[in-house]
């Protein structure tokens, strides 16, 4: 019985201490990335704040603390919560990139390679809205599962896939204005 | 697998690695943490809130997990019970061990339940009494939350939050506070008396489905006064 209970306060003193690092690495990256959204000290904090509820809530996604994945993912929850209270306090929709794509639209003939799409893929997900190419990471670099992607972002499964396919056509809707049309790659 | 359907894999492989260095990218173009964290600092009031964060989150998990190896303790207890003629480790202290263990826990925070949940936008409420010298320094609404802080000149602080009351459950640290009801215009009131100068008071009252909260390191019986003064 005193090891049950012992093994219970070793994993509490793990998750104690793996929250107080990822605080004292990532308070400043954290309050950069939430400032420089909402230009102001209180909301910025505010916005930390939650952010590390979430992160608290996710822990479990969490390896290593000083990584490059567990930076991309402090970044992408604070950024996420900073524009969700950047939307109400300016009661503003954020810009949707997505309009109207047609899977059967006439592309541009071009002819292009591989190397050349990926090349402009990387260029055009750095212009998209960040709300779509954080959730292309998450999906396509992380493989979460929705049910994941949701906890993350804190939002509902059915949002989070229809965010991630309206990412995706926003990013084929601009391959396409800029004369890039990915099914010419097979016909080649 | 038809042309379009090959073209989509296509699509979707490259846009796997492209992601991945596209995020790289502008990972690589935010200045490093060791910089960041020389530049950003966080208030004192930011390090006290994530502080009793991880203190809420340790005491969750620990009584999670203290449900979780209720029965398997209990049946420790039978194992130890029969054996306690034997061993020197007898019933008496093993009651106390577990006992004294979950007052422990119990005596670091008070839980606060919400029955139900109220949605009000744009809360901005403000109490008709303030302290002598006390002026409104900061207003901050992030929607269904609303925080005001007042200060005087010496920078004594009391902070002042609004928000909806959502179904559940509060945890309210009361480490270095003692804790007791109170009346605040016929409202109840949970006031947690600091006990030492270095902690704060910290008043909550539920009224008309909104939170209050005053926090401050002032006397007790002001943020009473201010309390009484808020009218919904």
């Amino acid at each position: 019985m005193l090891a049950l209970i012992s093994i219970s306060l070793i994993h509490n003193q793990d998750d104690h201490d793996k929250l107080t690092e990822i605080y004292k690495l990532y308070s400043g990256t954290m309050l950069y990335v939430a400032k420089s959204i909402l230009h102001d000290n209180h909301l910025a904090e505010d916005a930390v704040s939650e952010a590390f509820i979430r992160i608290i809530d996710n822990l479990d996604k969490i390896e290593e603390v000083n990584s490059y994945q567990t930076r991309s993912f402090v970044v992408i929850i604070v950024r996420n919560i900073s524009l969700n209270i950047l939307k109400k306090q300016k009661h503003i929709e954020l810009q949707d990139d997505f309009t109207s794509y047609s899977e059967d639209e006439d592309s541009f003939l071009d002819t292009i390679t591989a190397m050349e799409l990926y090349d402009k893929i990387v260029e055009t997900i750095s212009k998209l809205n960040k709300n779509y190419s954080d959730i292309l990471y998450l999906k396509m670099q992380m493989k979460y599962s929705y049910d994941d992607i949701a906890k993350i972002l804190g939002i509902s499964k059915e949002n989070a896939k229809m965010r991630l396919s309206r990412a995706r056509k926003a990013l084929k809707e601009q391959l396409l204005k800029e004369g890039y049309y990915y099914e010419q790659l097979y016909q080649k | 697998m038809n042309n379009c359907t090959k073209s989509e894999a296509l699509f979707d492989a490259i846009l796997e690695v492209a992601v991945g260095e596209a995020f790289q990218k502008e990972m690589n173009e935010l200045p490093s943490n060791e910089e960041l964290n020389k530049i950003y600092k966080p208030s004192p009031e930011l390090d006290k809130r994530i502080k009793r964060l991880i203190i809420q989150r340790n005491r969750k998990l620990k009584m999670k997990r203290l449900a979780r190896n209720f029965g398997k303790i209990a049946a420790a207890i039978c194992i130890m019970f029969a054996l306690s003629f034997s061993i020197l480790l007898n019933i008496e202290a093993t009651r106390n061990l577990i006992f004294n263990l979950v007052v422990e826990w119990e005596e670091k925070y008070t839980e606060l339940r919400f029955d139900e949940s109220n949605t009000y936008n744009d809360i901005y409420i403000r109490p008709t009494y303030l302290p002598e010298g006390f002026r409104e320094k900061s207003v901050n609404n992030t929607g269904q939350i609303t925080i005001i802080i007042y200060s005087n000149d010496a920078g004594v602080e009391i902070t002042f939050t609004q928000r909806t009351t959502i179904k559940g459950t509060m945890l309210v640290d009361n480490e270095n506070t003692s804790f007791t009801e109170v009346d605040v215009a016929g409202n109840t009131g949970y006031l947690f008396k600091a006990k030492t100068e270095d902690d704060l008071n910290e008043l909550i009252v539920i009224s008309n489905g909104i939170l209050f909260k005053l926090t401050s390191k002032i006397g007790s019986d002001q943020l009473l006064l201010i309390a009484e003064s808020i009218k919904k």
